[in-house]
């Protein structure tokens, strides 16, 4: 990355003593912080810590309860996101931007279909040629943008929204943790972007939980907790302990991932055996493996590697082409979410909003759908066998809610995933197929679950993670397999010396 | 703060419902109290009010029929043909509550196993069950009860509606226990909710859908059975408008069409009564009728608005 | 002196007390209509816009000068629940009456009503409904056609024969709901084919069907393609007007049909388009007014049949075949100049308050006194 840096006196954007209350919630308590003219500026804090919504006043989403901003010297005040990305700041957004249905050019050019009307009729083949020019511009050049949207994946579709973006002549760009949502294709792609507008004297605000990504993109870097700013940082001054600290406001006592390194006997028995699978979608192919008792046995790969797919196929939500997936004890073959959990899996999928939680249900709801077995009474469900069943998981995640009764789409990324856990756990379940389970969630809530994971194996289950994030593979697991198109490429013991360098080799 | 006012509004519609009650006592000089009143918007409600309270399992799972008035006029009318042919009740209510739990059951296989949308399919079923009752009907218009074999006994008034509590009072019961106190009701939610997680959270989705149309068919089947005893008279156009009244009450009773965890049990019966004290208030007060209409259509854009208040989520970033 | 005084003062009152007995004048409301309460009846609708509805409208509204009555109109109701439910509401509403313009609940409205302590009026032309409650105190009876044969059959017959007697030999039929099966057209039909018949007059076409769709307009198009001279109909000929012209048939078609009177037929009458049509009379819905309210006031006996059964009142229909008539119809019932065809005055000759010896006779004799003439005799009184 280029390191082109004059530290300029004026500020491109800044706020000033900015307050945003919710109600009796403090989301941000007087931040005054500037951010300069080619500068990528990073954003680190707890989930709750107030970074996304300081952008989102800055991008014009929402309107600050107190205090004022100011860009390129003038007072700023956008009312919408449509009048700040007029004036010059835009945000790619955390969830999904893109509108399903309609085909890539489309979404490119959403709003400004005017710009291909030729007497009263839209050219498309204007517009497809425009959105190839496009995304050539931001270094894409893969994609048909005829296309409908929906035949790409969710990594590619973030990409279109930043094509969209990128359309518009901005002074600043603020990413708001689009990079967990990327392959490693596109995060690479979005560090071109960012540097090239750094280049420029443009300036980036960049949100993300990677600590090594921002340590490494970012030339200065601001932390946040409980809604203040509690300290500006410069590239030289970056250091992991440093940030952590300054992030949770204490030491990190104890250990982060687990401590100890004894390893699996050979002898320990199977619990699951997986012979010859291609699953529906081709993405795994031939894949054989076994899980063994009581271990945490990790999955890792680059995206497409099938891992995900490995996943459902264990839960019995992927139909198979070839071979089959037996649960040991019973001699089963695993073909229905239903059956594998009458045999004792459970799965948290890795996504989170549209398949693990019903989003528009409260707490107790998406708590009880996967346990309505536990709370039978004869043919009857009790409320106070339902509330005790669910409130023992509150209290044992430490879910943070006003009340169980509360919808789950309120609660905050860690919190969200404390209850997806809150449903698996509640039914102790044997075996725990777990998909991208920390993924955008804060460092505090991933310690916790890291301990919970660690007690879940020592009560004897067996845990199957599968994880993009290689320091948890790492840290976590007894065994690890590296997929890579479909196809087992590696296979690793647990061990001090096993670094992400050995594991990466097997992906790539 | 935002959960308060959660709360809140899930009892908006109850305080819909007993402001009318209010305003058109008052309009009517007390007249919509009055015993015979009372007696009067049972039985205008009781129909709507069972096939909606079945329908919120329908609906609840995510499930949009369109053939709930052709269901009920075909049970109807082959369950007066049953009494004409053997002059017994009891054979009539057989008749009716037995095919509309056969087309439940046909409708929940075909949403649990055909692909096509079953807001398609049902559009479909309901034409052509209206003209299979237009057919069997021949070149009759209706079915009149008092060709039957043995005159069917005739209740007075007060009669009819202490049998519409009755029936009304056991189907909500039954609802009630089944949706709140049975694992069914869960399931519907979820289901309705999110049809992806539900089946990894292991619902049975097939047997859900299922059991829910049957619930359903019952509740369409006591309707078709109350309306025979008291109207005597069954025609193909009977109930024909019961699919929109059905939706209008969900609706008004705070539950939204496409299902899902905001379905509630009251919501059919609040919507229901709300809208018969709403026309019966207007009848009573005697207007004009274009000023019943007018009165009408703003009552409703009114309802409609407060209704989409309570829809608009905005996801702010966290 | 005293005495003779007192004497002319006896005489005196006793003079004016038996001059004002001799005219029996009911007691009056405050605003000097008859009866001292109002009387709260419900009208069962199912058309809301149907000319017929707002004629009887305009006519309650005339009555209601001298008759102390409300109405709770009914929306269109199109189904028995419906119209159970808007009888309930009349009952809650404190209705002493229904009339049942409407009625798709046959026996059973009669009875709801009866069970809610309401009289019932109407339907006495249809046996499902008359015999199974004939004998219930609270129904008051109705009207039914005064003519031997069915009214029916009767209209359809008019009509044809006006077309006859206007010299058509080639005719088109509009046979409306005839290859429906529905009764009434059947009849009407019947009653046009036997008078074309007789006449020697032929049909060249035939169009069924309803108005409005597609397939009628095409009949229309291939009809007036033919050579007729006459168009006779089982319902109203006037959505012909517009095609005739089209066409250029507009005078060379003598039209006859069901009509309701009104000014325009008036100008086609005299236009030579129009030579025949056959309508009710709005105003006959009007004995409700005088059949409740004397049920009300204690009449309601009088009114029955020797035999106890409701009275069925018989009344006859215009048959119109020359503008004259047409316009002093169309003159009656617009209410100008107050004459009706139906007076007030003509109502309380039948209404036990005013006439207490009148009898269920006497109303079917003013019901069927209905050609011009004989209506311009009474009112001539």
């Amino acid at each position: 990355m280029a390191d082109t840096r004059k530290a300029p006196a004026e500020p491109l954007v800044s706020v000033l003593d900015l307050d945003k209350h919710f109600g009796p919630t403090i989301a941000l308590d007087g931040v005054t912080l500037s951010f300069y003219p080619g500068k990528i500026t990073g954003l680190i804090g707890e989930n709750g810590s107030g970074k996304s919504t300081l952008t989102s006043i800055i991008a014009g989403m929402q309107q600050p309860t107190a205090g004022s901003m100011a860009f390129k010297g003038q007072p700023y005040k956008p009312a919408t996101m449509i009048e700040a990305g007029r004036q010059g700041i835009g945000m790619i957004v955390q969830e999904q931007g893109y509108v399903p249905g309609i085909t890539i050019a489309q979404n490119i050019f959403l709003g400004e279909e005017g710009l291909f009307r030729k007497m009263g009729v839209i050219s498309k083949k204007a517009m497809v040629r425009a959105a190839k020019e496009a995304l050539l511009s931001i270094g894409i050049d893969d994609i048909d943008p005829a296309l409908y949207i929906d035949q790409l994946n969710l990594q590619d579709r973030k990409l279109i929204e930043i094509a969209r973006i990128m359309r518009m002549d901005l002074d600043v760009l603020i990413v708001d943790e689009t990079t967990t949502a990327l392959s490693q294709k596109g995060r690479t792609l979005l560090y071109g972007i960012m540097d090239s507008l750094r280049g420029k004297g443009k300036a980036v605000i960049f949100i993300s939980h990677d600590l090594d990504e921002l340590m490494q993109v970012c030339d200065a870097m601001a932390v946040l907790r409980d809604g203040r700013l509690i300290a500006e940082l410069d590239k030289a001054d970056f250091s992991e302990d440093t940030i952590k600290r300054l992030m949770v406001g204490r030491e990190l006592s104890g250990h982060y991932y687990r401590d100890d390194y004894e390893t699996q006997e050979n002898t320990t028995p199977t619990v699951l055996e997986v012979h010859q699978a291609t699953s529906a979608t081709g993405l795994l192919m031939n894949f054989s493996m076994d899980v063994k008792k009581g271990e945490i046995l990790g999955i890792g790969g680059l995206s497409h590697c099938g891992m995900h797919e490995l996943g459902k196929v264990l839960f019995g939500e992927e139909p198979l082409l070839t071979g089959s997936v037996t649960h040991t004890a019973s001699g089963q073959s695993i073909v229905s979410a239903r059956q594998a959990m009458d045999l004792g899996l459970g799965y948290v999928s890795k996504d989170r909003d549209q398949e693990a939680l019903v989003l528009s249900a409260s707490i107790q709801d998406n708590i009880m759908s996967a346990g309505l077995d536990r709370v039978k009474a004869g043919p009857f469900i009790l409320p106070g066998k339902v509330q005790a069943y669910v409130n023992k998981q509150i209290n044992n995640l430490s879910i943070k809610c006003a009340s169980p009764k509360q919808n789950v789409q309120y609660l905050s990324g860690g919190n969200k995933q404390k209850v997806v856990f809150g449903k698996w756990v509640g039914r102790d379940c044997d075996i725990l197929v777990l998909d991208c389970p920390t993924r955008g969630v804060d460092i505090g809530v991933k310690a916790a679950m890291y301990q919970l994971i660690e007690d879940i194996k020592n009560q004897g289950k067996t845990i199957v993670m599968i994880s993009e994030e290689l320091p948890e593979l790492i840290g976590m697991c007894d065994r690890i397999l590296i997929l890579k198109d479909g196809r087992l490429n590696g296979e690793f013991e647990r061990s001090r010396d096993l670094d992400e360098l050995k594991l990466i080799e097997r992906m790539i | 703060m935002k959960n308060r006012w959660e709360t809140i509004k899930n009892y908006f519609p109850l305080l819909g419902l007993l402001i009318l009650v209010v305003f058109f006592s008052i309009a009517t000089g007390g007249a919509l109290l009055s015993p015979i009143s009372l007696q009067s918007l049972l039985n205008q409600v009781i129909a709507t009010a069972l096939v909606a309270l079945g329908s919120v399992f329908v609906f609840g799972s995510g499930n949009f029929d369109m053939s709930l008035g052709a269901c009920l006029s075909l049970s109807a009318v082959l369950g007066g043909m049953a009494d004409i042919a053997t002059g017994s009740l009891i054979v009539a209510f057989l008749v009716c509550i037995g095919l509309s739990l056969l087309l439940g059951l046909l409708k929940g296989l075909f949403a649990s196993f055909v692909d096509v949308p079953l807001f398609i399919v049902t559009i479909v079923l309901g034409s052509l069950l209206s003209a299979f009752t237009l057919f069997i009907l021949g070149d009759a218009s209706a079915v009149h009860l008092k060709d039957a074999l043995q005159p069917l006994p005739s209740f007075s008034f007060s009669q009819m509606s202490v049998i519409n509590l009755v029936v009304l009072l056991s189907y909500f019961s039954l609802c009630l226990v089944l949706f709140l106190f049975m694992p069914i009701g869960r399931q519907v939610k979820i289901l309705g909710g999110n049809a992806v997680t539900a089946r990894q959270s292991g619902i049975p989705i097939k047997k859900v859908k299922v059991g829910a149309f049957l619930i359903g068919a019952l509740g369409i089947g006591l309707a078709a059975f109350v309306i025979l005893v008291r109207v005597r008279n069954i025609g193909a156009s009977t109930a024909s408008s019961m699919g929109t009244d059905v939706m209008i009450a969900l609706v008004l009773g705070g539950m939204p069409l496409s299902g899902g965890p905001r379905s509630r049990i009251s919501a059919g019966l609040v919507g229901a009564t709300s809208i018969t004290v709403l026309n019966a208030g207007l009848t009573m007060m005697g207007l004009n009728i274009a000023v019943i209409q007018i009165f009408r259509a703003v009552v409703f854009l009114v309802v409609v608005y407060v209704a989409s208040m309570t829809y608009r989520t905005r996801l702010l970033p966290r | 002196m005293k005495k003779t005084l007192s004497l002319l003062l006896l005489i005196s009152l006793l003079l004016g007390f038996a001059l004002g007995t001799a005219q029996a004048e009911p007691a009056l409301s405050e605003d000097g209509r008859f009866p001292v309460e109002t009387v709260k009846i419900g009208f069962v609708n199912y058309d809301t816009s149907a000319e017929q509805v707002l004629a009887i409208q305009s006519y309650f509204e005339y009555l209601q000068t001298a008759f102390n009555f409300e109405v709770i109109w009914s929306e269109a109701l199109n189904s028995a629940a419906a119209e159970f439910a808007f009888i309930e509401q009349c009952a809650a509403a404190g209705c002493k009456a229904i009339i049942g313009y409407y009625n798709e609940g046959k026996s059973e409205s009669v009875k709801l009503a009866a069970d809610l302590g309401m009289y019932y009026f109407g339907g006495a032309v249809n046996a499902d409904i008359y015999e199974p409650e004939k004998n219930n105190p609270f129904y008051v009876g109705g009207y039914i056609s005064g003519a031997e044969q069915d009214e029916n059959y009767l209209a359809g017959y008019a009509v044809g024969k006006a077309l006859v007697d206007a010299g058509s030999k080639k005719v088109i039929v509009m046979s409306g709901g005839k290859d429906f099966g529905v009764e009434f057209f059947v009849k009407r039909y019947n009653g046009i084919m036997d008078a074309l018949n007789e006449g020697g007059a032929e049909v060249v076409y035939e169009v069924p069907g309803w108005p409005g769709t597609e397939a009628f307009a095409a009949h229309q198009t291939a009809a007036l393609q033919t050579e007729a001279d006459g168009l006779a109909g089982t319902l109203t000929c006037m959505m012909w007007l517009q095609p005739m012209q089209n066409a250029g048939k507009m005078g060379q078609i003598k039209v006859a049909g069901i009509e309701t009177v009104s000014e325009g037929l008036v100008g086609l009458m005299q236009g030579g388009i129009y030579v025949g049509a056959f309508s009710e009379i709005p105003d006959m819905f009007g004995l409700s007014i005088p059949m409740i309210l004397n049920a009300v006031t204690g009449y309601g006996e009088q009114q029955r049949n020797p035999d106890g059964s409701a009275g069925r009142v018989k009344v006859l229909n215009w048959v119109i075949t020359n503008p004259e008539d047409m316009a002093y119809f169309a003159k009656l019932l617009s209410g100008e100049g107050d004459e009706r065809v139906f007076s007030i005055e003509d109502l309380k000759t039948v209404m036990g308050a005013y006439n207490p010896d009148f009898t269920l006779d006497d109303m079917s004799t003013l019901y069927s006194a209905v050609t011009a003439d004989e209506i311009r005799a009474r009112h001539a009184q």
